[in-house]
């Protein structure tokens, strides 16, 4: 047996089953709790068509806290390397004055055999670029981190709003009814906190299931009483008793809500699979040692076991409010940010693909805005959310494309604008959803994920 | 207009608070709740509705009195145990034959659990122990997120726009950066987790299994009085026997698990507690 217990005494490796186990993150009841919740309507959870033909079934999202640039990673600007410490044009960014220039730190060479380039922050993703299609003319509305996170996640750049895996999960309900439809694989918080995947105005089975890793991956997980059987008889006597209570309300049930308050005992402990049934070869992929459970590599691999059980909606929040892209002094740091996701971003594209899992499931690299082509602080940039760049891969993506341009400095957007509306229109049109059409009614008036604007980008769908 | 509003014969004006606080008592109102005009459904009981509304006003906009009023009415009082024939030809309960049957909310479960542990603070709750201003250094980097604790009733727990009180998120409360008209009710694997291993519900837990152990050392009648206490009724003779057949299960597990004598007991009736708190007559009220 495993030596690492934790205070409860229940084996770490075991606590890691049960979070990256098929059935056991929910109980296996929950369709039945559900089902006998909300009395003459359907599980809110079950799987519900498409309004056309869905080229991805599930989406993992990831998001780089902070700010990634464009300029220093998959936006190739020639001219600014040679405009290094010139003054030209406005230097965009906070307060768009004029600024000095400041070049990449970073070469870039072709990867894949399209020949996208990409900087030397990414070497391990730049050989993935035949599955990944570049958007490199994104933009946004907000150069400050709480609302352009907001913004990303929600499609309001001001007010808390159903975030997008909530929408997703409202929209196509779930296959998997043993797990819940949207994770969000978090250890530490971005900046607009739980909001991002909070389910807001949206029923509450479309809340993003926070997981943390390490000791207790989900709050509450690890079993407070010290004896398990124990806890299976306090179980037992609740199931008795409220077994009684709902037959003498029989004829009730037509109007009555009865969720049975059971177990999720199951959750705890036990576990069909293991984290130890991943091969080396599979853990190395990820850059993984065996028995590692944090880290982004870790969030990675979760993110594709998750995927194969069903999961609709998995996102990867890199990095936190306090410790991410955010170089305003010192543009070097974002070495060592793309080291944390690059290998597990790359190994995550390589499973999925072997599994033949790629196809269907879409995979999402973004960030909240892009830097500043002019020098912020000593050596860093600013924000920048007049343009920055993201990928997609997989399911009903073109990959090995890239998509929009940036003038020669990358400080505005010179064709094909993709703003944060348009991508989430195209994400939700990926996975057959119109998104004009998915809507909800509160507060006396349809809601949208992208309010009342968005347009699909269809030049980048295969 | 002004006039035709506020006239002693157009009761419009307080209709537009009033269903609000009908609505505080049952879960179905006579109106919709955010849409008065014509985007809302039409009120089941239109005259009802009036008739309260004017009350409202002659009684001068006391929300105490209208509460008072609501509470002592007959349709209130209802069991939510409906005729056959009442459930078949009103499904939804529009008409008001029985009572609607409601979960706590999140709220009340909380209140419920301290009053039940003895723990409810019933001082002045005070202010919050915010940190002195000289020392704020908030930024978005590094935001204020705090959660303060207390066993002060509910509504004085401190409320954060930028995000819920945990608990609070775990059962269906409101969002605070918004008005929520209306509660939604969800049963989430999350409160299923939250019941069986929050810190707070096993000391609570624990706080009711002293009280039921200080009130006599006879295990009928501290069965009695645990089904009192939680559910205010007696407990049925079926219901009595699963728990003593629990208890002594309870034990037997306890002692072979080398637990001491003088505990065993005890913790065989926080157990006990832990499974009471679990039912569904704990949280949905007929």
């Amino acid at each position: 047996m495993s030596t690492n217990f934790t205070n409860t005494g229940i084996p770490r490796r075991e606590i890691l089953r049960s979070m990256v186990g098929g059935s056991l993150l929910m109980p296996g009841i929950l369709s039945e709790l559900l089902a006998a919740d909300v009395p003459q309507t359907d599980d809110p959870l079950s799987p519900r068509p498409t309004h056309f033909p869905a080229r991805a079934k599930r989406v993992i999202f990831v998001f780089s806290n902070g700010g990634a640039s464009h300029m220093d990673t998959f936006d190739y600007k020639p001219e600014l390397f040679k405009a290094d410490g010139k003054m030209m044009g406005t230097g965009g960014g906070l307060s768009n004055e004029h600024r000095v220039l400041l070049k990449p730190l970073w070469e870039f060479k072709p990867g894949g055999k399209c020949g996208t380039l990409v900087s030397d922050l990414f070497p391990y993703l730049r050989e993935r670029m035949d599955d990944i299609c570049v958007i490199k003319s994104m933009n946004g509305n907000d150069n400050e981190h709480y609302n352009a996170t907001l913004g990303m996640h929600t499609g309001s750049f001001f007010f808390s709003r159903p975030s997008i895996g909530s929408w997703v999960s409202y929209g196509l309900g779930t296959t998997n009814q043993n797990l819940p439809s949207f994770i969000a694989l978090a250890p530490q918080m971005p900046y607009a906190g739980t909001q991002i995947f909070n389910n807001d105005f949206l029923p509450a089975y479309h809340q993003g299931v926070r997981v943390v890793g390490g000791k207790e991956p989900i709050a509450n997980l690890n079993r407070r009483s010290t004896q398990r059987g124990l806890q299976e008889l306090e179980l037992g006597l609740a199931d008795v008793l409220n077994n009684r209570h709902l037959q003498q309300r029989e004829r009730q049930r037509s109007v009555g809500s009865y969720p049975q308050f059971r177990d999720g005992f199951h959750m705890q402990s036990d576990a069909p699979e293991a984290f130890d049934e991943e091969n080396d070869e599979t853990l190395a992929m990820y850059g993984l040692k065996r028995g590692e459970s944090e880290g982004f590599g870790w969030q990675c691999l979760v993110a594709r076991r998750l995927a194969e059980r069903g999961v609709r909606f998995i996102e990867l929040v890199d990095g936190s409010s306090s410790n991410n892209w955010d170089q305003h002094g010192n543009m070097a740091e974002h070495a060592d940010h793309a080291k944390v996701i690059d290998q597990p971003l790359a190994g995550l594209l390589q499973d999925l693909k072997e599994r033949g899992l790629l196809e269907d499931t879409l995979v999402i690299w973004t960030t909240e805005f892009g830097r500043t082509p002019g020098v912020d602080g000593d050596k860093g940039r600013g924000h920048h959310s007049a343009c920055f760049s993201s990928w997609l891969a997989g399911g009903g993506v073109k990959g090995g494309t890239s998509y929009g341009s940036t003038d020669d400095i990358g400080a505005v957007v010179a064709e094909n604008g993709v703003h944060v509306h348009d991508f989430h229109a195209t994400i939700l049109h990926l996975l057959g959803i119109d998104h004009t059409r998915l809507t909800y009614r509160n507060a006396g008036r349809d809601y949208r994920l992208t309010d009342v604007h968005g347009h699909v980008v269809q030049d980048i769908l295969a | 207009m002004a006039e035709w509003i506020l006239a002693a014969e157009n009761p419009l004006r307080a209709c537009d608070g009033q269903p609000n606080l009908a609505t505080s008592f049952w879960t179905r109102p006579g109106a919709d709740l955010n849409d008065f005009g014509r985007q809302g459904k039409p009120p089941t009981h239109p005259e009802l509705l009036d008739y309260l509304a004017a009350q409202f006003r002659t009684n001068g906009w006391s929300i105490k009195s209208m509460h008072r009023r609501i509470m002592l009415s007959r349709s209130y009082q209802q069991s939510a145990a409906r005729d056959p024939s009442a459930i078949l030809q009103d499904p939804a309960n529009e008409w008001l034959a029985g009572f609607s049957r409601r979960r706590l909310d999140a709220e009340s479960i909380r209140d419920t659990l301290l009053v039940l542990g003895g723990n409810l603070d019933l001082s002045p709750a005070g202010a919050h122990p915010f940190p002195p201003q000289h020392s704020w250094d908030f930024t978005q980097h590094k935001p204020f997120k705090a959660i303060y604790e207390s066993n002060h009733r509910s509504i004085y727990l401190m409320t954060q726009r930028i995000q819920r009180h945990p608990f609070l998120a775990i059962f269906d409360g409101a969002d605070p950066s918004t008005s929520t008209a209306a509660r939604m009710i969800s049963t989430t694997p999350l409160q299923a987790l939250y019941l069986l291993n929050d810190p707070f519900v096993h000391e609570q837990s624990r706080g009711v299994a002293e009280r039921i152990m200080t009130h006599s050392s006879d295990t009928a009648s501290r069965v009695t009085f645990a089904c009192e206490l939680l559910f205010a009724r007696p407990p049925e003779s079926e219901e009595r026997a699963s728990a003593e057949d629990f208890l002594i299960n309870a034990r037997r597990l306890l002692q072979d698990d080398g637990v001491e004598d003088e505990e065993v007991d005890a913790e065989a009736w926080r157990a006990v507690v832990r499974s009471l708190l679990r039912l569904n007559e704990f949280v949905y009220l007929d």
